[in-house]
């Protein structure tokens, strides 16, 4: 009998079917990736991460994926397991890295100049001044400083509210999937979202009568 | 929100989030008509998700996905690589620890019979090995008859 070569392991001592169960847990994790990546990486962005970190928080993700792959049980759907995994995970990588490195700057709000952390696709660097005087309207630029403020009030949230806003309405996800991503009961997302809304308009007002 | 209007609450924000049934959906709209402070709080929320809008990211361009792509599978081969490093090492560490469980054995017991050698190269193959040979049940070498006593004469 001819040996299949695609049997054959690095190692030597994986029998074919423990190769070919490798094989197939590297693909399944070839079409996650390939599915999610785009995904986690905008939830990344709306949870206020930059897109440098929201890149090294992808990565952080998958990597873990990858080590609990095995403790998927299927009770819940494959793709609530991973947005549960890229919460906790980006929670984390935030909490290492947002707070300390980015406080919100009440000087650059008043001027209006990009945040670095504010997650939107605009421009940024020295030409942005120039650019936005030639390229946007009036209007466009106050969306812009708007968008700004929206993100530091949102960075003031503490993270079960930002979480349960941005799965909600940036996510656009039900109560009952972000209840399941978040492991909580349904009646805390809802609270958790209610209180989110008026903590955030809160946050929000004071932020503009400071400025 | 005044307080008789506390408990249009949760079905206020269903009917606002689409969580709500259609006839849920039809009190609340009939309420909503009536009551100026629940027009007030859907409104106020209104602000706030087109406010939230604001951030709705770009889609990532396929330069970010593919520089994504390219660092998940360096991570990937790194972590694969650490892993069977740390095996190799826990793997060796065992085999070290049976050598000298296997030479107290042999101490105690006189002779321990080492029938065949034990391929174990993973920290549950070297577990399951060991459990093997303690479970192996204990044979004894036949002692060597006892030689009279020379009676010294
Ligand atoms: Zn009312």
């Amino acid at each position: 009998m001819q040996p299949n070569p695609d049997d054959r392991s690095d190692c030597g001592a994986a029998s074919g079917a423990g190769a070919r169960a490798n094989r197939a847990g590297a693909q399944r994790l070839d079409d996650l990736f390939r599915e999610y990546s785009g995904k986690i990486y905008g939830l990344a962005l709306r949870l206020g991460l930059d897109r440098q970190e929201a890149e090294d928080g992808v990565q952080e993700v998958f990597l873990k994926v990858q080590r609990r792959i095995g403790t998927f049980r299927g009770e819940a759907a494959l793709s609530t397991w991973l947005y549960r995994v890229a919460i906790n995970t980006l929670r984390d990588h935030r909490r290492k890295t947002v707070r300390q490195t980015r406080p919100v700057s009440f000087s650059l709000l008043a001027s209006g100049r990009p945040d670095d952390g504010d997650g939107s696709a605009s421009p940024s660097g020295p030409d942005f001044e120039d650019e936005r005087r030639d390229a946007q309207s009036a209007e466009m630029a106050e969306v812009h400083e708007r968008s700004i403020l929206v993100r530091a009030a949102m960075n003031q949230l503490s993270p079960k509210f930002r979480e349960a806003l941005v799965l909600r309405e940036l996510e656009g996800m039900t109560y009952r999937d972000i209840a399941r991503v978040l492991d909580v009961a349904q009646g805390t997302v809802e609270s958790r979202i209610h209180r989110g809304r008026v903590k955030l308009a809160q946050i929000l007002k004071s932020i503009q009568e400071a400025l | 929100m005044n307080d008789p209007c506390k408990k249009w609450l949760p079905r206020l924000m269903a009917w606002f989030d689409d969580e709500a049934s259609e006839l849920d959906a039809k009190e609340v709209r009939a309420h909503l008509l009536d009551c100026a402070p629940c027009r007030a709080a859907v409104q106020s929320w209104r602000e706030l998700r087109l406010d939230l809008s604001l951030l709705q990211p770009d889609e990532p361009t396929e330069e970010v996905l593919e520089r994504m792509a390219w660092r998940f599978e360096e991570g990937l081969a790194d972590e694969i690589h650490s892993t069977s490093t740390a095996l190799r090492w826990w793997g060796r560490l065992a085999a070290a620890l049976m050598i000298g469980l296997g030479g107290l054995l042999i101490a105690e017991r006189t002779v321990m019979p080492l029938a065949g050698t034990v391929e174990a190269s993973t920290p549950r193959e070297i577990e399951e090995a060991v459990q093997e040979i303690l479970q192996r049940p204990v044979e004894l070498m036949p002692l060597a008859p006892e030689r009279p006593v020379p009676s010294g004469r």
